[in-house]
């Protein structure tokens, strides 16, 4: 099997390159609406008051934030299906950080399930009356345990995923490498971040650190869209001249 | 298409040997961490426990046996890649279950970390807050009870279809691919068990499953190496 490359006017091609930047731009606004604390804490009940105060812009962030993961999956489909050099090793990284995306993008979706119950169980706690919020804490508490587990696991597996895909992409003929380098950059630290986070509880460093790295990852997708699309949409000055050239009837 | 088989030299293959024979190693060493600390518990309680008691090994075990989840996977990408004629439907069809089986499988780990966190949090917990955090690891440990036996049915109903796959190629030796069957029904069967009467009183049953299933990975993993490498 022969690289396939990316051949202009190829129709996953063009999908892929919408699904990259529009899922860039949804993880852009998702980050934007998001609701977090005002001032630096440590402590859980004040994170997360926030979500609930503002529970409909959780809700609208979290689903902004999966369709965002959602279409970065299609994006990543067209990144699979380029590089096919099947007795390779690009085709075979490329293979594994789709399977991985796969699974990745899975768990994405439970954790912004989470995000949007848990925007609804802290937006119960705060109207429960005095007699009833234990209980409605002891929901919001178990939900955001969860997290604990999920978020970690979530974050190491996804951009094992993207590692893989990078070093396709540095290996492939048809990205340039800088691309593959710069994924591979995002996604070490990433990795490193998700398996400090299964020993350490939730704290603002953290999650400060994983929304720069969250932030390069958004901008990466926008490269690849925008770098496939310049490819895959080129209109060439032949092409071009033959849709413009005047009629003569 | 024709039956691609396992040549020397293919990226592919070399990959998926060595998933899964540093996956079994990975198994090893992460049941290493967890049976240390579930030694001396004889019953759930006890379990919790000392899982709370030692936080950052029952965490750092669960981190591994989730790394052992992912190399088999790498290793399952080979299988699923190598039947491309007779039996190519049944394993691709066994991968995409198996993809799933793996998702479930993060997810359960997932879990266990979370519970480690908060019954550490529960034993440090002052005496008025004790029942509160208490709730926190009776949710996490009933959201365990739903996800565990669902894990291993889709799991090892996976292994039903590409054991199918490696039978009717010519690629595996057939005892392989007999052998796989015969797991997969067997944890087919205890899941669906399991889904009606709860993990603990047939979990030693589970263990031995689980280490005859890496047993078969592991000599997929080494038959596989020896054509690949």
């Amino acid at each position: 099997m022969i690289q396939q490359g990316i051949v202009k006017g190829d129709a996953l091609q063009k999908i892929s390159s919408t699904g990259f930047i529009v899922g860039a731009i949804l993880f852009g606004i998702s980050g934007l609406l998001m609701p977090h604390a005002n001032n630096p804490t440590s402590d859980l009940q004040e994170m997360l008051k926030p979500l609930g105060e503002y529970q409909y812009r959780t809700t609208i962030s979290s689903l902004f934030g999966m369709i965002g993961f959602w279409m970065t999956l299609i994006g990543v489909v067209g990144v699979h299906r380029s590089i096919t050099a099947s007795a390779a090793r690009d085709a075979v990284w490329a293979r594994l950080g789709f399977y991985f995306t796969l699974i990745g993008t899975a768990l994405w979706t439970v954790c912004w399930a989470m995000d949007m119950s848990a925007a609804n169980a802290v937006a119960n706690w705060l109207s429960a009356p005095i007699d009833d919020k234990e209980a409605a804490w002891s929901v919001v508490a178990s939900l955001s345990a969860f997290g604990r587990g999920i978020v970690p696991t979530t974050w190491i597996l996804y951009w094992l995923a993207l590692a893989f895909l990078s070093i396709a992409i540095v290996h492939s003929e048809v990205y340039p490498p800088w691309l593959g380098w710069a994924g591979l950059i995002v996604s070490i630290p990433m990795i490193v971040l998700g398996v400090i986070q299964i020993f350490t509880a939730r704290s603002i460093t953290l999650t400060l650190v994983f929304s720069i790295l969250m932030l390069l990852t958004t901008l990466w997708d926008l490269a690849i869209g925008i770098w496939v699309a310049r490819k895959a949409w080129r209109i060439t000055r032949q092409s071009f001249d033959s849709q413009s050239a005047p009629t003569h009837y | 298409m024709t039956q691609q088989s396992i040549i020397k030299g293919d990226v592919q293959q070399k990959l998926g040997s060595t998933g899964f024979i540093v996956g079994v190693l990975l198994w090893l060493i992460g049941s290493f961490f967890i049976t240390g600390i579930l030694a001396n518990a004889s019953n759930m309680q006890d379990e919790l426990k000392a899982i709370g008691e030692q936080v950052v090994s029952a965490q750092t075990g669960e981190l591994i046996l989730m790394l052992n989840i992912i190399a088999v996977m790498i290793g399952m990408v080979g299988v699923y890649r190598s039947v491309t004629a007779s039996g190519a439907a049944w394993a691709r069809l066994g991968f995409y279950l198996f993809l799933v089986g793996s998702v479930f499988w993060a997810l359960g780990y997932a879990i266990d970390v979370a519970v480690a966190s908060a019954m550490a949090n529960w034993l440090a917990a002052p005496t008025a807050s004790k029942e509160a955090a208490y709730s926190v690891v009776a949710a996490l440990t009933s959201m365990s009870r739903g996800m565990f036996p669902m894990t291993v049915v889709i799991y090892w109903l996976s292994l039903i279809p590409l054991s199918i796959g490696m039978v009717f190629s010519a690629i595996y030796p057939r005892w392989l691919g007999w052998s796989g069957l015969i797991l997969g029904i067997a944890g087919l069967s205890l899941g669906i068990i399991q889904t009606f009467n709860g993990r603990e009183s047939t979990f030693n049953l589970f263990i031995v499953l689980f280490s005859l299933t890496m047993l078969w990975f592991l000599a997929i993993g080494i038959w596989v190496a020896r054509k690949a490498w």
